[in-house]
């Protein structure tokens, strides 16, 4: 099988269908305000409420409610609110799919974790768009669903690679496929029109050293998932810890001790956002 | 795969309209980033944190339509301030009192951590209150705020993120700035650390370390400036080397800490005693004292006027230090042998006085210690002998030095004593007695002139009371007065005072002035002869024809006496023209109702030419000396000279 199949194969995993397709349209589109965002939204009622709790949980710790959409677009900003409501898509789009060889309730976690991990990470980077790392952390295992949706039964084979050989499983990914779940995350985010600093950053999050343009966001991505593995908050399938890259931790540029900070600062919203986003 | 699946041409239209709009959007943004490079505090013309705030306002301007704006700076207490207020408007609902609220409501400090515009409504007319954090990578610098029409919220998100740039190198800007004015402390702050250990180590590089003296270096540095200072001026410098007798076997015998202790101790007490000392007029000393090394001292002496204050100085400096002191719980008696070298006289290189007061100082020690030599023993040095007649002339007063001896005038017939003249003489302790050539110039140099002069009239009233005769019948007696008395105003009533103190008529002082010394100031001497003329003293013009008086001006001055210059004297026996010369002269006080005296007479030829001319009144050796008081009074109670 090659990339291309994974991408082509089923068009209906990789794209949008009616009210997603819209919000995700008007989301990309960069010359969109705070009214056509927020029109956008409140075509879904599921994302428009799961966009509303979110904008009031401590996340964005505003000190008082947000009762409107337009007004917590507004408050949380053009740029963030995207990433918001492009993750909540995202998770409700994938949500009801079924896949075998992972459990999806512990995919999200570990999504969401290292989602939540990125965001903080760059939140203590003062990075001016946390909202970003947050969605590329919580789609950069996209890859890894898409592929055993594809391989269905064959995914047994995968994992018994990884069981054989003791290894991680994106090195089974490799050995089975010729390439592994990243390749094909960042193939799908290219295909969706991100960024490409989100297609390199999911591509490369187990490589970061290749990552030749946006180093900093992939080493970001990385350092987080191995952080969530290591922590167990949630799994997408990795029995082992993937070991951080020390020129990643090295780019990212934050001193060990403060990771204890980061942590358990995406560990407070974590739980909020398992309970808007997964319940 | 696109989201869209749109595919007909008006949409395609529709995105190629909104992708060219957006192009030039992006365009402008970049324009506008490309100006906040104006803005990095960078450069001392745009350091100020003023300017940098100026700057990215009129940035923001060209991104936002903004009803009002401010910039909150955060000051070093971590509390914002309101630095720059664009619009205020206090009648109006005022941003200002906005942000009060929400920072009392807690969504400004939320504000703080977002990194990214936050658009909040306004209490008023659907406006929104838009706020954005001014922070670099680690530091919250401030926040900006601005009041937006409703329509305005609907930005263009490239506008929003444009602003997040300018504002995020506002921040930097900020801190650049910052880094640069602590940079410039810390400089400055270095530079007042390297100038203070500068002078420090100049200090050190001057100083004794042991007694914090000037050092040798300095010594001779200061030595140098004040001979320069002093080159061709009226006062001295003297140069005095100090050496502690005995020093080296106290080190050897104590060891080197008692050596050091005694340094120090002698050091302080001479540095007292110069502060203590004062010269003749109650001034103190400008003295340098100095360790040359080892237990040499060295002390440089500047505007000095007599050698009898250094003398003096150096006394008490040779006594002070021979003293008992405890070192190290010892009694150690010290002296000290001092060499004294005066400028200019000992010469005007610093080299050549430090070698001759060190030749004076290995004499000193050699007489047997404790004690001082002055370098020059030359007293047959006029320059020297000046200055020492100098120092003498100061204390002669109040030693009763001075003493005067008087000249009879005679009247040539009969030979009787008319008067006399009073002629100061100084009974030196070592030189004997001294003319008042010898002293006069240097005392008129001095000032002490006046003093002398008063000194000889109070002594002539008190010679004449003396002599115990009736006033009317006291004889006449003539005192030299100089031309810088003449120039002494009060002098006329100086002069009455002390007649009348001492009870003598004034009209029994005569006043002799030169006819030189009346030509040099004719109207001074006018006014001077008025003013004593108005108080009863009477006067005469001494060595007269010697200088060249005109009828008229003599004519003017209100004098009473001439006398006639001893060299028209000495001419009357080489022959008839001479002779014609003082007939003239005579002839000339009878026009002018002025007495007349000859002086000068030396033999009884000049005595008979002049009785003969008429000139009845005669001074000179061929009647008497000028004698002590004791003479003279013995003279006028005889009455009568007979020439011998």
């Amino acid at each position: 099988m090659t990339l291309d199949d994974f991408i082509a194969e089923e068009s209906a995993l990789c794209s949008f269908s009616g009210s997603y397709n819209t919000i995700f349209s008007c989301l990309n589109d960069p010359g969109a305000n705070v009214a056509t965002i927020t029109e956008a939204v409140e075509l879904d009622p599921t994302i428009a409420a799961k966009t509303l709790k979110l904008a009031n949980s401590s996340l964005y710790g505003f000190p008082e409610p947000i009762e409107t959409l337009h007004r917590a677009v507004s408050i949380i900003g053009l740029q963030q609110i995207r990433q918001i409501v492009m993750s909540t898509v995202v998770i409700e789009h994938f949500r009801g799919l079924p896949v075998i060889g992972v459990d999806m309730e512990s995919f999200w976690r570990h999504s969401l974790a290292v989602g939540a991990l990125a965001r903080s990470i760059a939140r203590f980077r003062r990075e001016g768009n946390i909202e970003r790392l947050y969605l590329y952390g919580l789609t950069h295992d996209l890859g890894r669903l898409l592929m055993f949706l594809q391989l269905a039964e064959r995914t047994e084979e995968v994992i018994g690679i990884r069981e054989r050989d003791g290894t991680l499983l994106f090195e089974a990914e490799t050995a089975f496929l010729g390439f592994d779940h990243a390749s094909i995350g960042g193939a799908l985010m290219d295909a969706w029109g991100m960024p490409p600093a989100h297609v390199e950053a999911i591509r490369y999050h187990h490589a970061p050293n290749d990552a030749r343009a946006f180093p900093t966001e992939t080493a970001i991505v990385h350092v987080a998932d191995s952080i969530a593995n290591a922590l167990r908050l949630g799994s997408s399938g990795e029995r082992f810890v993937p070991p951080v890259d020390p020129d990643a931790f090295e780019r990212i540029g934050l001193e060990m001790p403060l990771y204890d900070e980061i942590t358990s600062h995406a560990r407070q919203q974590l739980d909020q956002m398992i309970t808007i986003l997964l319940d | 795969m696109s989201p869209s699946h749109q595919t007909n041409e008006d949409s395609l239209r529709e995105r190629l309209r909104y992708l060219e709009e957006a192009l030039e959007s992006n365009a402008y943004a970049m324009d506008v980033l490309g100006a906040t490079t104006a803005i990095f505090g960078d450069t001392n013309r745009n350091r100020s944190p003023e300017q940098i705030v100026q700057g990215t306002l009129e940035s923001v301007h060209r991104l936002l339509t903004t009803r009002d704006m401010a910039i909150y700076i955060l000051d070093s207490d971590s509390s914002f301030n309101l630095f720059h207020h664009e619009n205020p408007d206090p009648a109006h609902h005022d941003l200002a009192d906005t942000i009060e609220e929400l920072i009392e409501e807690g969504t400004f400090s939320w504000a703080l951590h977002q990194n990214h515009p936050v658009c909040l409504p306004a209490r008023l007319d659907g406006e929104s209150v838009l706020l954005h954090v001014i922070a670099t990578r680690t530091r919250i610098r401030g926040m900006f705020a601005a009041r937006l029409a409703p329509q305005e919220l609907q930005r263009h998100e490239i506008t929003l993120s444009t602003l997040t740039m300018v504002l995020f190198n506002a921040a930097y800007a900020l801190e650049s700035a910052e880094l640069f004015q602590i940079m410039d402390r810390r400089q400055k702050a270095l530079q007042r650390i390297t100038e203070r250990q500068s002078r420090e180590l100049l200090h050190h590089m001057s100083h004794d370390s042991l007694t914090n003296l000037p050092n040798r270096m300095l010594f001779g540095d200061r030595l140098a400036q004040a001979l320069d200072r002093h080159a061709g001026g009226p006062s001295h410098v003297a140069l005095m080397l100090l050496d502690l007798d005995n020093f080296k076997r106290l080190n050897d015998s104590l060891g080197h800490r008692a050596g050091d202790e005694l340094i120090r101790k002698v050091a302080k007490d001479l540095g007292d005693l110069l502060e203590r000392a004062r010269d003749r007029n109650g001034q103190p000393f400008r003295a340098t004292l100095s360790r040359l090394g080892g237990d040499e001292f060295g002390i440089l002496v500047e505007d000095i006027e007599s050698l009898e204050g250094v003398v003096r100085l150096v006394t008490d400096i040779v006594r002070t230090t021979a003293v008992e002191r405890h070192i190290l719980d010892h009694p150690v008696v010290t002296s000290a042998s001092c060499g004294i070298a005066v400028f200019p006289y000992d010469g005007d290189q610093p080299d050549h006085l430090l070698s001759h007061a060190d030749a004076a100082m290995n004499e000193a020690k050699q007489r047997g210690r404790n004690g001082f030599r002055f370098y020059t023993q030359d007293l047959h040095s006029r320059t020297y002998r000046h200055f020492q007649l100098e120092n003498e002339l100061g204390r002669a007063i109040a030693e009763d030095q001075l003493v005067l001896h008087y000249q009879p005038k005679v009247e040539l017939g009969s030979g009787r004593i008319i008067g006399g003249e009073a002629l100061i003489r100084w009974q030196h302790p070592k030189l004997g007695l001294l003319p008042p050539s010898h002293f006069i110039e240097i005392a008129e140099d001095m000032t002490l002139i006046e003093e002398i002069g008063e000194w000889v009239l109070r002594q002539v009233c008190r010679d004449l009371k003396a002599l115990k005769i009736r006033p009317d019948d006291l004889p006449r007696i003539a005192v030299n007065v100089s031309a810088r008395q003449l120039r002494q105003p009060e002098l006329a009533q100086r002069f009455f005072a002390i007649t009348e103190q001492e009870g003598i008529p004034a009209d029994r002082i005569e006043l002799e002035l030169t006819e030189t010394t009346i030509m040099d100031d004719p109207q001074g001497a006018a006014r001077m002869f008025q003013a004593l003329r108005s108080v009863g003293i009477l006067l005469a013009v001494d060595d007269f024809g010697s200088g060249n008086a005109s009828l008229m001006q003599l004519k003017q001055l209100p004098a009473d006496t001439l006398k006639i210059d001893r060299s028209f004297i000495r001419d009357l026996e080489q022959g008839e023209s001479n002779v014609n010369l003082v007939r003239a002269i005579v002839l000339m006080a009878r026009t002018l109702g002025l007495e007349l005296i000859a002086e000068g007479v030396e033999t009884q030829r000049q005595a008979d030419i002049l009785q003969e001319l008429d000139c009845q009144h005669a001074q000179g050796f061929l009647f008497s000396h000028p004698v002590p008081f004791a003479d003279w009074r013995a003279l006028l109670r005889k009455g009568t000279i007979t020439p011998a």
